[in-house]
């Protein structure tokens, strides 16, 4: 399991970070600013058994949250990938559009909290992967 | 003391005492006695006389034989006497009437010869008293009369013939019936003969003659042949006639002529056999004796069976057996209803007489069939029941006037309908009733009904029992020359609900015309039924079709080509949808300046009881603004809402950004980076913040401005 960020801003980049290492995990994780930087290395990124979470926020430059969702759905690796939308926006037609993905197993609002993050962790699909490397 | 003129005879006879001859005068039985010719008196009377007449000898010499007569004979007696005194003759004799001295006048033969008294001239009077024997005479005569005239009344004829003898006796009938004279023609057997008629001469020569018996007669009925050729049937009667011994002398018989009967059983058989009444003769046992064909028909069994059948049966009821009938046919009826029952099961309704014993034992019954008179005299009723439930329950008004507008007759439904009192009515002028403004002008139409068939009013008022003027129409059918109407009908419908509706509907229509033109949009009444379209000012004021110059299709003609089969598709599916109340549609339309514009038609249909549309009222109202206004404000919502959307990211980006900072200072926890660096963040965050909530106050200010500083008051005031 791989941990990959994608935020335009680099200060939320940071604190999300900071936030994550206080819940205790270990796992790597990689800071990217767009949908597309996301998308190149999800597409060059080799190892086939490798699954990823990804804190994926909507408004962003060059490719948003939303575009980025549409894209992965033709990848071969689409079903190695667990999102939580992170997002500024408050209206809730956001959060039920992100969850007719798929890949989509949560929504947290920024600012990211401590709390929400002991949340994502604790998320049924992907908690086995924390419990047992933490 | 009577000198006897002296006879030669009498003088050679042998001595005899001449007192014998006053003996014989006196004692003489028949009434005698002697008169003087000049003097009339009586000179000398016998004791007969004396006792006949009731006068005493000294009476009867003090009378004159004028005393003997009735008053009005004395003239005929003097000129009888007179004569007598100049004749030569010594005899007379004659029939007077003589008066007794009680009055009573008696019929007397008188026989006188003259004599001589002392050289007068005096009559011996012998008065034999006849009244016995002319009253006897009278009353022989009178009753020959009788039996002539029995005989010519009865038309009876009687003969006789001795059996040595070929000429018949004839009564004066006789000749009368065989129509002979009775001055040339002579019943001999040879000219009897020839009375018969051919084919009945047998009769003259066979046993009808032959094998009578004496104490019994033949009856037989022949035709005869008069002089003049007329043909007659006649009835004879022939029995032996015999003397005092009881022996045959001759052949005597009678004869009827019984043409007239013949005729009148004939007739009464043709009627008998021809007439639709059934006509049927029983005895007391009810047996059937004779029926016609008409019974026959009417109680459906054939003469055959009939004659197994007794008529209590036929006449029974059908609830009893023969009993009933019985019962019925006890006594004599006139005109009863009986209900019959025929061999098929079926009824027949009867009108029933019996005439019991028409002769002695037989009985007369007579049925006439009054089913179908009863059938239609029930139709009758009903449709008299019928008429006056129209005339007197009924919603019109009907009347009879006279040639003045007088009531002659009122139906009940001036009661039902005005309150007015039919009976109360008779005799009133109808125009009194008339509310006067209306008068004149229903008086000058009564006139002119007088002069045609029938006349139909405009509506005019009448006042009604609470002095209401109610609304009415009225036809008037002249029928005075109808015996059983003499006058003129009226029928008047009140239609005053209608009137007040129809002023009501012209204030409806008023408005309707002004929300026409208030709505700006084109409306239309369509009569399906009658395939017509009535459009408001509205099509030509928004489409600029004037239909005095266009087709009244001008609207379908002008859908946008594109949509035109769409648009009429629906049209015609929606009307022959009997679920279909109202069809909305959009459509493309060139006006009448070229221009397309965006219509939106709406149509209500109105249907009759079986779902078919008969009438549809629709609109068509250009929303091309509107749809395009429409679409600009859309536009606007989209760009507002996106703009809404990036704002309150933009906004919310940095203040996310300060609360995840501050709580990363609360946990103290926080890596490779200061806590100068992050207070740093913090405050480029919040000038962050403070640039966005600047730039969001600088829009709205820009927005107000761009507005012209109007308020909604400026844009759509007046």
């Amino acid at each position: 399991m791989k941990i990959i960020l994608v935020d335009d801003d680099k200060i939320m980049l940071f604190l999300n970070e900071m936030f994550l290492r206080k819940t205790g995990i270990t796992h790597e994780i990689v800071l990217l600013h767009n949908g597309k930087e996301a998308l190149n290395y999800l597409d060059s990124y080799e190892p086939e058994n490798t699954e990823f979470l990804i804190l994926l926020d909507i408004n962003m430059p060059v490719m948003n949250g939303w575009e980025f969702l549409h894209v992965v759905q033709e990848r071969p690796y689409l079903h190695r990938l667990w999102i939580v939308m992170v997002s500024s926006a408050t209206e809730e037609s956001e959060k039920e559009r992100a969850f007719t993905f798929g890949q989509v197993i949560g929504y947290q609002q920024k600012p990211l909290t401590l709390q929400g993050c002991l949340e994502i962790i604790a998320t049924e699909p992907i908690k086995e992967f924390f419990a047992t490397r933490k | 003391m009577i000198q006897v003129k002296k006879d030669i005879s009498a003088v050679s006879m042998p001595a005899i005492p001449v007192s014998i001859y006053h003996d014989i005068f006196d004692l003489n039985p028949q009434p005698m006695w002697v008169y003087d010719l000049e003097t009339f008196r009586i000179l000398d009377v016998n004791q007969a006389a004396i006792r006949n007449y009731g006068y005493s000898r000294s009476e009867f010499l003090e009378l004159t034989i004028k005393d003997l007569r009735p008053e009005k004979d004395v003239p005929e007696l003097v000129r009888a006497v007179n004569k007598v005194r100049k004749s030569e003759k010594n005899f007379s004799r004659g029939i007077w009437k003589h008066r007794k001295k009680n009055g009573e006048l008696i019929d007397v033969e008188i026989q006188a010869n003259v004599i001589y008294i002392h050289g007068k001239k005096t009559e011996l009077v012998l008065a034999l008293d006849v009244t016995a024997i002319i009253a006897a005479e009278n009353e022989k005569l009178l009753w020959s009369e009788k039996l002539l005239d029995a005989q010519k009344i009865a038309k009876l004829g009687y003969w006789t013939r001795r059996l040595e003898e070929d000429i018949s006796d004839w009564s004066v009938e006789m000749y009368e019936i065989y129509g002979r004279d009775p001055q040339t023609f002579v019943p001999t057997f040879e000219n009897l003969i020839n009375c018969f008629h051919p084919e009945d001469r047998y009769l003259l020569y066979g046993e009808t003659f032959t094998n009578l018996k004496s104490g019994e007669h033949n009856d037989f009925e022949h035709r005869i042949i008069t002089e003049s050729g007329e043909i007659k049937w006649v009835f004879q009667r022939i029995e032996l006639q015999t003397n005092a011994d009881n022996q045959v002398i001759g052949i005597k018989g009678i004869i009827l002529d019984i043409t007239e009967k013949r005729k009148a059983d004939k007739k009464f058989k043709a009627v008998f056999d021809h007439t639709s009444d059934a006509i049927l003769l029983g005895d007391d046992q009810g047996n059937c004796l004779d029926l016609n064909e008409a019974a026959v028909n009417m109680f459906g069994y054939s003469k055959q069976e009939l004659s197994n059948l007794t008529l209590f049966y036929l006449f029974r009821n059908d609830q009893e057996s023969e009993e009933s009938g019985k019962r019925l046919l006890k006594e004599s009826i006139s005109n009863q209803i009986v209900k019959l029952i025929r061999k098929d099961g079926t009824y027949i309704l009867g009108n029933l007489n019996a005439t019991l014993n028409i002769i002695s034992g037989v009985h007369l019954y007579c049925v006439k069939d009054i089913t179908e008179q009863m059938e239609k005299k029930k139709q009758l009723i009903q449709s008299e029941r019928r008429f006056k439930a129209l005339v007197q329950e009924g919603a019109d008004l009907i009347s009879i006037l006279d040639i003045n507008g007088r009531y002659k007759f009122v139906g009940e439904s001036y009661y039902h309908v005005l309150g007015l009192q039919p009976d109360e009515l008779i005799g009133k002028e109808a125009f009194g009733f008339i509310h006067p403004d209306d008068r004149n002008r229903i008086a000058g139409l009564y006139v002119k009904a007088k002069q045609q068939k029938r006349t139909k009013t405009d509506p005019y008022r009448y006042k009604d029992s609470n002095e209401n003027y109610r609304w009415i129409v009225t036809t008037v059918t002249n029928l005075s020359y109808d015996p059983a109407i003499n006058g003129f009908v009226t029928n008047s419908r009140d239609i005053t609900d209608t009137i007040l509706k129809s002023n009501d509907l012209k204030v409806s229509n008023e408005r309707y015309k002004l929300i026409q033109k208030a709505a700006h949009e084109a409306i239309y009444d369509w009569d399906v039924e009658k395939r017509k379209v009535e459009w408001g000012p509205g099509f030509q004021d928004i489409f600029g079709f004037d239909l005095a110059l266009y087709s009244n299709k001008a609207w379908s003609d002008y859908i946008y080509a594109q949509d035109k089969a769409r648009i009429l598709e629906e049209l015609n599916s929606a009307k022959n949808n009997p679920e279909t109340e109202m069809l909305v549609s959009e459509f493309r339309f060139q006006k009448a300046n070229g221009e397309l514009a965006l219509v939106e038609h709406r149509i209500i249909f109105l249907r009759n009881r079986q779902g078919l549309a008969i009438r549809a009222v629709g609109s068509l109202r250009d929303i091309t603004d509107y749809r395009q206004n429409l679409l600009k404000i859309q536009l606007q919502n989209e760009k507002l809402k996106e703009i809404a959307w990036t704002q309150s990211h933009i906004v919310r980006a940095p203040l996310a950004r300060l609360m995840g900072l501050v709580e990363l200072l609360k946990l103290g926890v926080h890596g490779d980076v200061s806590q100068d660096d992050i207070l740093n963040h913090i405050l480029v965050s919040a000038e962050e913040l403070d640039a966005v909530i600047k730039d969001i106050a600088h829009k709205a200010d820009k927005l107000q401005r761009s507005n012209g500083g109007k308020g909604i008051e400026d844009n759509f005031g007046g």
